[in-house]
């Protein structure tokens, strides 16, 4: 039993972990945090579930595949229209309007795919096997498999290409990049894009794990920024950390203390965690920069 | 527009007797019953106005403390059948001490976390309330709570209750105005336009935002109170998290700040679903949206409505339609130029004053002011300060000069409280400064300006300046909101002194202007004046001249001479050598966090080691003339 529970709870963590990465590069680079990130797993989620496998009826992957391709679209034009005119306004401003755009944006999906939740069993359906005597769900190894992909590609991205150094040089000092000729609106708008590909892959991954509703997203995107302040806010590798460490642990909570409170147990640790060590577990040497 | 003060008023009591009326109308029950609704929700919402908007915190909970209002006044009242006129305080007063809590941990806790540290704690509500049944009736929520029954009004309860409400609302209303307008509202909103500058110019801002947040919870369990007693019935629903972010829409419809904006955006955000029924499904998405174009586009929004009919109880309201006329009938150009000639003029009078008094100027005494002692400074692994030790004489200007990155504004920083010494320790008049709070310091009579202009942008001058006064320091928000006869003589007492250091620079005619609406070098003689308002033992100059035009660089220095001749001290750190050798009596020379060499402006720009610094030199001299110094 305790097995399934460190397993799910990974799996869960994971998938913060995920959201966490999405709004430490959007921090990095723009220095802005979305409050929106959760209802664009949301929405990731209707578009995938409702339009490209049951209306159009792709294969799994490839309705992902499109999912994560619309998302980024979306993330971009919404980066260019509003993101870039918040940079210049009080961080305040920045967190109230990102939160009506998250209002907007679970509401649309409401409008559009109606209040009806909708179920996904995914490519695997509820199949389990069996890992070291833990029986595990296949959709929950699909989650583990997938995430470390994402995180080896982004490694070997920022760390060997070109992309990844523009990318980089534009974090650390935008103005330096531009006058370097750095297309530097398009590199924030790819890395907005790249933040909206990562909440859709969590979008994508949670639906079959849960009904699909309007609500899907807004929990899991604040437990990212829970689990990103956690590990360090902006910190990349303690946005992993710090998403598996939440995952794992209101799991262990859930089971061990009070299932009723699952959804307290983040903001406690976010409690905690502000008041013991407010710069998380791995700090951003640049955390101050501002 | 051009209607007086007077009619304003008259406009707005038309309003306020025909917002009276809908009950004797014959207007239904249905509707009146959304306006009850609506007043509640101001009433909440104006706590955040106070909180976000006036202070600048981000409260994504009020729903929480609405709640926690609501179910301690229906608890009371169902659990020990006491009255409601006992319950409602009881739970004010319990809501408001959990908010101040909640405010002192949200000292620690700013913007991103506070954001997302209020929506925790109002999920963590949410849940309490639904799990715990034994208390609270779990998702079935409380039932059957007495209401109040007020028969004179006549009609069901939505009747009895509309003009009660209404009229609570408008006191509420009338006492935020009020607060507003006092010491405690001048420091929150200083607070909100520039924290920095705010605690390094005395505002304990600790205290001040404490006290929003207990306002803030307080209005929210007020709300929550007068919820039950209205509706009877309560359960989690009404106080979830998409009710905070509504009351966010309320605060943000009505423009970011004003008071009399969060009414008008309360009756619409509760009122337009209401009216427009066949876009129910669309309207929060609207909402949504509207926020974001609001905020990015008109931010005053409905706010410009109502600050123009409050405007007889705004501060600076008036001044500022001045401000905009006079704006409009002259050139940019011309005002400079007018400015500049303003400056000159200033320059000569306080010469020929000067020259004139010269006699009984003070001369420098010589006993130690401050005393800075072996003073190191890191930033993690980057040492700006390395054990630096200089004093400052009683009466005397001493320079701070050196390269750029060699610490000058990290060594004022540390003078002012902002930044806390590594090693080391500064005393002022033999008492150590350097562990204290900004705000502490700035009462022991350090003051400061910043080397980039830091004014309060929202804020008129004069309140710019009133901030910093010594009789309005503390924050007594309730002796304020009365009007006690020493919160008032305290207050004309600020004004006074603020109009005298505003006459010093020659700025008072620009007493009333919004701060944002200033030229640069208008905002710098406001930061001045700021800075003595409170007669500072010491005053701490970062770049003064920096970005000045002719004129003024000449008033400035004319404006130090005095001061220093009215026997304040001053620090000053100085690029241009012209102004630093004409006007310091002393200087000391930092270079990479050392102090390498301190005396007279003659002796000092002779000396090689500082001609090295400025212009680069051999390593091997500049290692020998550094033994020699320091052997001397």
């Amino acid at each position: 039993m305790l097995g399934q529970v460190v397993a799910s709870g990974l799996a869960m963590g994971a998938i913060y972990a995920l959201v966490a990465l999405g709004y430490a590069f959007v921090w990095r680079t723009m220095n802005i945090v979305n409050f929106a990130a959760g209802e664009f797993l949301t929405f990731a989620a209707f578009i995938f579930v409702a339009t490209f496998v049951n209306r159009l009826g792709l294969p799994f992957y490839l309705a992902a595949i499109f999912a994560c391709v619309a998302m980024a679209s979306l993330g971009a034009a919404f980066s260019r229209i509003v993101f870039a005119r918040l940079q210049k306004e009080r961080t305040i401003v920045a967190i109230i309007a990102t939160v009506g755009f998250g209002l907007f944006l679970k509401e649309m999906a409401r409008i559009i795919y109606g209040p009806q939740p909708l179920l996904n069993t995914g490519p695997f359906g509820f199949e389990t096997i069996n890992v070291g005597g833990i029986s595990v769900t296949k959709q929950q190894l699909l989650v583990f498999a997938v995430v470390i992909v994402v995180m080896v590609l982004q490694y070997l991205v920022l760390r060997y290409t070109m992309i990844g150094k523009v990318m980089r040089a534009v974090a650390q000092d935008r103005e330096t990049a531009q006058l370097m000729g750095i297309p530097v609106n398009a590199v924030l708008a790819g890395t907005f894009a790249y933040a909206s590909v990562l909440s859709a892959i969590g979008g994508i991954l949670l639906a079959p794990m849960f009904f699909v509703t309007t609500e899907l997203g807004t929990l899991v995107g604040l437990k990212g920024f829970v689990a990103m302040i956690i590990g360090g806010f902006g910190s990349i590798p303690g946005a992993i950390i710090g998403g598996l460490i939440l995952g794992l642990g209101e799991n262990l909570a859930a089971f061990s203390i009070s299932a009723p409170y699952k959804d307290a147990i983040a903001f406690v640790l976010l409690l905690v965690f502000l008041l013991v060590r407010p710069k998380g577990l791995i700090p951003e040497a640049s955390a101050d920069r501002a | 527009m051009k209607i007086s003060m007077r009619n304003r008023k008259i406009i707005l009591a038309a309003i306020l007797v025909a917002f009276l009326l809908p009950p004797f109308l014959g207007v239904n029950g249905y509707a009146l019953q959304v306006l009850d609704m609506a007043f509640i929700y101001a009433i909440a919402a104006l706590g955040v106005t106070i909180a976000t908007g006036i202070t600048g915190m981000v409260v994504l909970g009020q729903a929480a403390f609405m709640g926690l209002g609501a179910y301690t006044s229906g608890l009371i009242m169902t659990g020990t059948s006491l009255p409601w006129w006992l319950a409602l305080p009881i739970a004010i007063v319990v809501t408001g001490l959990i908010g101040a809590g909640l405010g002192l941990i949200s000292t620690r806790i700013k913007e991103h976390y506070l954001a997302i540290t209020t929506l925790g704690l109002n999920e963590i509500f949410r849940l309490i309330v639904l799990n715990e049944s034994w208390l609270t009736g779990g998702p079935f929520g409380l039932r059957d709570i007495p209401t109040l029954q007020i028969p004179v009004m006549g009609g069901g309860l939505a009747q009895q209750h509309y003009i009660p409400l209404f009229v609570l609302t408008v006191l509420v209303y009338a006492l935020a105005l009020r607060i507003y307008k006092t010491s405690f509202g001048r420091q929150m909103r200083a607070i909100r336009d520039d924290d920095l500058a705010a605690e390094s110019m005395g505002v304990n801002s600790r205290a001040v935002r404490v006290m929003a947040f207990a306002l803030c919870s307080i209005f929210g369990a007020l709300a929550g109170g007068v919820f039950v007693l209205t509706f009877g019935f309560i359960s989690p629903n009404n106080f979830l998290v998409f009710e905070s972010i509504k009351m966010l829409l309320m605060v943000v419809v009505g423009g970011l700040g004003s008071i009399g904006g969060t009414f008008l955006g309360a009756l619409v955000v509760v009122g337009l679903p209401e009216v427009l029924r066949e876009f129910q499904t669309y309207y929060l998405a609207i909402f949504g949206i509207t926020v974001v174009i609001i905020l990015l586009t008109v931010p005053r929004g409905l706010g410009i409505i109502a600050d123009w009919l409050l405007a007889p109880w705004l501060p600076g309201e008036e001044g500022n339609a001045l401000a905009q006329a006079k704006a409009e009938d002259m050139s940019n150009a011309a005002t400079i130029e007018e400015e500049d000639e303003r400056a000159t003029a200033v320059a000569v009078r306080l010469r020929s004053e000067r020259e004139q008094a010269v006699v009984n100027a003070p001369k420098a005494t010589g006993d130690v002011l401050l005393k800075v002692e072996n003073v190191s400074k890191s930033f993690g692994g980057i040492r700006a300060l390395k054990d630096v030790r200089f004093d400052i004489r009683r009466g005397e200007i001493l320079g701070l000069i050196g390269p750029n990155g060699s610490g000058k504004s990290t060594m004022i920083n540390a003078c002012s409280g902002i930044v806390r010494v590594t090693a080391g320790k500064i005393l002022l008049d033999g008492k150590v400064i350097s562990h204290l709070p900004a705000w502490d310091v700035h009462a022991a009579g350090v003051s400061r300006i910043f080397q980039n202009v830091r004014v309060w942008n929202s804020m008129t001058v004069l309140e710019n300046v009133m901030v910093c006064h010594a009789a309005t320091r503390d924050t007594h928000v309730i002796t304020g909101a009365i009007g006690t006869a020493k919160a008032r003589a305290d207050e004309d007492m600020a004004r006074e002194d603020a109009l005298k250091a505003l006459d010093l620079m020659g700025i008072r005619h620009l007493a009333n202007r919004r701060a944002s609406d200033l030229s640069f070098g208008q905002s710098r003689l406001v930061e001045l004046a700021r800075s003595i308002v409170n007669k500072p033992k010491l005053l701490l100059l970062d770049e003064p001249g920096a970005g000045l035009r002719g004129g003024l660089i000449m008033e400035l220095a004319e404006i130090l001479k005095q001061l220093r001749n009215q026997g304040m001290t001053i620090l000053v750190v100085e690029h241009r050598v012209k102004l630093v050798v004409s006007m310091c009596d002393r200087i000391v020379v930092l270079n990479l966090g050392d102090k390498i060499a301190e005396g007279s402006a003659q002796s000092v720009a002779r000396d090689p080691v500082v001609v090295d610094a400025y212009l680069g030199g051999k390593v091997e001299r500049k290692r020998r003339l550094k033994a020699i110094e320091t052997t001397t």
